[in-house]
């Protein structure tokens, strides 16, 4: 719903539109009684009162983005909201990621080797310092 | 698990890796793993089969309408095209050729397009992070690396074709895990955006189907009140007077191919705007498949006008 303000430039406008037309009705009704200099001076009377029309429509516009800009605000939110979740899901990846640096743990603990206990406990630790940067 | 999806998929991978081991020990063989396998993926997918939702339908729709929106381009007439068309008719009235008449058309009609521009802007990229979102294509996921590291753990003793299969299910575990945290999330926005999405593409369409297109016929309606003059003050120079008429025929074209274009947009906004509240109203039952069907036909409807916009 329009502020009943900028409601009230529209019909300005729109009411400086009618009249404009008015004009131009009247002009072609009457042309045969005119005389030159009256056709004129009421062809420029329309040409103005219509411009004026088009001139106010633009300031309504403007007006009625005053208005929305709560709205745009709240959607832009939501927008980051939503983009905020797709990056969450993609850490999916990584969370399979750390449970092979995890399975990876256990096979070295298993079968004594310390490289491939140092190695996987490097991959995971780096794996879980990525996500908690991306978070901050 | 609510706002920490990973944690939520790596509980769901032990708990198949637990399964995995379980069979292992147990010593069974491939074909009785295989079924009891089978019955394990059930008993863990089940929670997340359930709540499974038309997710491509959603995709389909912000796909369609993001495509739709962008069409706003095809209008080609903008306040900025009136106030450069006004400021014309103001020098030829002059009747004289006049260098230093200016055109002053970024503060008002500049502003007014802006408008026109960020409330687009804001739409389309609100129905281009769901599209994302509800693309099942950018959330496939790989467990090749993790069933290999299973592999090389001498307790296991895995067969390459028990990993054959463990590879298989990983994924699809990883995957539908996704689809359930989707669903729910796409659910909870559609939600939260929809009286704001309503109201915004409300004065969308207001300014485009009213505002914009009373500018168009008010920027033809000077122009034809000028030519009228012409004609009338021509008498009876026949040359000059058919100059004149193909000026009104040349205006009269360019008014209706633009009004014709502002109709099928604002069409489009409003399938754009009723398939969102569509939505919005059958959250809860997108699995149904005539809801499914509707959402469907929003998508095919903006489909067709967008396909009449490009003849």
């Amino acid at each position: 719903m329009l502020n009943p303000d900028t409601q009230q430039v529209f019909e300005l406008s729109d009411y400086f539109h009618q009249l404009g037309n008015a004009v131009g009705e009247y002009i072609q009704q009457n042309k045969n009684f005119l005389e030159n200099d009256e056709r004129n001076y009421l062809y420029d009377k329309q040409i103005e009162l219509l411009q004026f029309a088009g001139r106010i429509n633009l300031i309504g516009v403007t007006l009625v983005f005053d208005e929305v800009q709560d709205a745009l605000k709240e959607m832009n939110k939501i927008t980051a909201d939503v983009q905020k979740t797709i990056k969450k899901v993609l850490t999916v990846q990584q969370a399979i990621d750390i449970a092979t640096s995890l399975v990876g743990i256990g096979t070295a603990i298993i079968s004594r080797d310390p490289k491939l206990f140092a190695k996987n406990c490097g991959r995971a630790t780096s794996l879980i310092s990525a996500i908690n940067n991306k978070k901050t | 698990m609510g706002e920490r999806p990973y944690l939520y998929f790596l509980l769901q991978l032990l708990k198949v890796i637990i399964i995995f081991i379980t069979e292992i020990i147990s010593k069974s063989s491939i074909k009785e793993h295989m079924s009891r396998k089978n019955l394990f993926i059930l008993i863990v997918l089940f929670p997340l089969l359930h709540g499974c939702v038309a997710l491509n339908e959603v995709n389909q729709y912000a796909a369609t309408s993001t495509a739709a929106l962008s069409k706003v381009n095809d209008i080609d007439y903008t306040f900025s095209d009136y106030c450069l068309h006004d400021c014309e008719l103001q020098q030829i009235r002059k009747g004289e050729i006049d260098t230093l008449f200016k055109c002053e058309c970024e503060q008002q009609a500049g502003k007014a397009d802006e408008a026109i521009q960020k409330i687009h802007f804001t739409i389309t990229s609100y129905l281009t992070a769901i599209q994302r979102l509800s693309d099942n294509k950018g959330f496939t996921y790989d467990v090749s690396n993790l069933t290999a590291a299973l592999q090389q753990n001498p307790l296991l003793k895995l067969t390459d074709e028990q990993i054959g299969v463990y590879n298989s299910a990983g994924n699809f575990i990883a995957t539908a895990s996704s689809i359930f945290y989707r669903k729910k999330k796409l659910k909870q926005y559609i939600e939260r955006a929809d009286p704001v999405f309503q109201s915004l593409t409300e004065t969308f369409i207001f300014l485009i189907n009213n505002r914009l297109r009373e500018q168009l016929r008010i920027d033809y309606e000077t122009r034809l009140a000028n030519i009228s003059q012409m004609l009338d003050n021509a008498k009876n120079d026949k040359g000059f007077k058919q100059v004149v008429v193909k000026l009104y025929l040349d205006e009269r074209t360019y008014y209706k191919k633009h009004e014709t274009v502002i109709n099928s947009y604002v069409s489009l906004l409003r399938t754009v705007q009723k398939g969102h509240h569509e939505l919005f109203l059958q959250r809860n039952n997108l699995k149904d498949t005539k809801i499914r069907g509707l959402i469907k036909r929003y998508a095919q409807d903006a489909k067709d006008i967008l396909a009449s916009l490009q003849k």
